[in-house]
């Protein structure tokens, strides 16, 4: 004798409604992967971080206040400098680099040493 | 009876897909709040490390530092820089502050050698610089108008020739120090005994209160580190035991027990022994001064060395016979010795040496002026060196981190 199994289906009703869940449940989810992934910091994003702190050392050791750009594959950092106007030995470093489509800015002093001091 | 139900498969699923999602976004969101951190984090210190560079641009102008925040117009960041003394030194403190993070810094600073500092001052007493033996002095010098003169003294088998590399300049009839130099204690400061400690630790940091320890006559088998002042009525012995860093000690006298290590500032106003094998190190100051007018003394035994500042002050020339350092053979000072008295130098100084007259004496008798196998060589000195700026004539303006603490 065979086992009769009861299949009791569901009704195309049903069936489509559940098409349809799965489906929107799909489509979100898409959605929120493709976002999440594209938003989330690029590899070059750390590239560019390693050469600004690589910069921001060499500017500190050599104390070095020109103003000049720094071009690197795929960016530029924008170096300014401000003398303090209470202490001309005193400057504001400001690099300026955009990444992707923002712009980010890291500013810090420099005191200069004057080479010929008495001292 | 299997049933089917395709709704609730559907349901079912669309829950999973969604926990999915949630985990993503979470995982995005700490990711991005992180990356965040970091850079708040990198501009922090970046911001905290250009306090430095104000410092060091307005170290002439201090009211500048307590009462300007540094604005670097950025994420709303501002620092803030605290100045008091520490001894000799300058205790920095540097505040970086957005909104809930704080970054802090504490250095200790002073005034950076003054490059044209000679290898010996010796006051103008109208005698000749005698130099015999095996003594070196590179470096400048400034002297009295008799000069230089190399002489063989009594048994000195005269083989040996004494070598001076550098100019001779002359010096002034007085050394220009001040009169008196007094340990400023810290308005606000918590006294204890050494009795009523529990550990034989004691380590307090500088954003803490000042700590000061009163203690007897013995320091031994105790770890003191930061922001501790020691103080004694009496004779205060260190031994080697005892582990000191960055402290301050007042005593009368003090003895450093052989094969003490340490760094300290020491604030005597009677005699300072340092024993053989004893190492003070960088950077370290012992200075001994006193309002009355009583015998004062110095007294570096054969194998100790001190990378610092000796300093003892006097009252001129009145008081000149009353007051002595004694640097003795095979003891070593890298730094600068300032004597406003009679200096023996018998050891080496890597360095400078300031002084209102030399003596030289054997077990028969005395020399005045003479140097004797002894050594002063201040090419061997690095620039990067703190000094006590106690003579005006060499003062330099400029600042020197000498450590963080």
């Amino acid at each position: 004798m065979i086992n009769k199994v009861t299949l009791k289906a569901s009704s195309i009703m049903e069936t489509v409604i559940a098409i349809t869940i799965i489906t929107l449940c799909s489509l979100i989810s898409t959605m929120v992967f493709s976002n999440v992934i594209n938003q989330t910091p690029l590899l070059k994003k750390y590239e560019y971080e390693y050469e600004l702190v690589e910069l921001i050392q060499q500017i500190k050791e050599e104390k070095d206040i020109s103003i000049s750009n720094f071009k690197f594959e795929g960016f530029t950092i924008e170096k300014k400098v401000t003398k303090d106007p209470n202490n001309q030995k005193l400057n504001k470093v400001q690099l300026v680099m955009a990444i992707e489509k923002k712009i980010v800015n890291y500013s810090f002093l420099v005191y200069e040493e004057n080479k010929n001091d008495k001292n | 009876m299997l049933k089917a139900a395709s709704l609730i498969y559907a349901i079912f699923i669309s829950l999973l897909m969604g926990i999915l999602c949630y985990s993503l976004l979470l995982v995005y969101s700490l990711n991005t709040n992180l990356n965040d951190h970091y850079d708040l984090r990198n501009r922090l210190l970046l911001h905290n490390q250009s306090g430095l560079a104000f410092i060091a641009a307005n170290f002439n102008n201090p009211e500048n530092l307590n009462n300007n925040p540094i604005d670097h117009n950025d994420s709303n960041i501002i620092t803030y820089i605290d100045q008091s003394p520490w001894g000799f030194f300058k205790k920095y403190t540097i505040s970086t502050i957005s909104k809930n993070d704080t970054v802090h810094q504490f250095l200790l600073a002073a005034n950076k050698r003054f490059k044209k500092t000679p290898a010996l001052y010796l006051r103008d007493n109208d005698e000749p610089l005698k130099i015999s033996g095996k003594t070196i002095i590179k470096g400048d010098v400034y002297i009295s108008k008799k000069g230089l003169k190399k002489v063989t003294i009594s048994g000195n088998n005269g083989l040996e020739k004494p070598l001076h590399e550098g100019k001779i300049y002359n010096s002034n009839k007085q050394l220009s120090l001040p009169d008196y130099l007094a340990l400023n204690y810290p308005s606000n400061y918590e006294l204890l005994l050494l009795e009523d400690l529990k550990f034989s630790s004691l380590i307090n940091l500088f954003k803490n209160k000042t700590k000061v320890l009163e203690v007897e006559s013995r320091l031994e088998n105790i770890k003191l580190k930061g922001n501790i002042i020691v103080t004694s009525k009496d004779t205060l012995t260190i031994y080697k035991s005892a582990l000191l860093e960055d402290i301050i000690i007042e005593a009368p006298k003090v003895i450093f027990h052989e094969g003490f290590e340490g760094n300290i500032q020491v604030y005597a106003s009677k005699e300072v022994v340092i024993k053989s094998n004893v190492k003070l190190l960088y950077p370290s100051v012992l200075f001994v001064d006193s309002k009355e007018d009583i015998k004062k003394s110095i007294v570096m035994e054969e194998y100790s060395s001190m990378y610092g500042s000796l300093v003892l002050l006097g009252n001129g020339l009145a008081s000149e016979d009353k007051n002595r350092i004694i640097i003795h053979q095979n003891a070593l000072v890298y730094g600068e010795v300032i004597c406003d008295g009679k200096l023996s130098l018998y050891g080496i100084v890597k360095g400078s040496v300031f002084t209102s007259s030399l003596l030289h004496e054997t077990n028969v008798t005395e020399y005045d002026n003479l140097l004797f196998n002894s050594q002063i060589l201040r090419n061997e000195f690095s620039d990067d060196f703190f000094q006590i700026p106690t003579l005006d004539d060499f003062k330099s303006e400029e600042l020197i981190f000498v450590k963080k603490i």
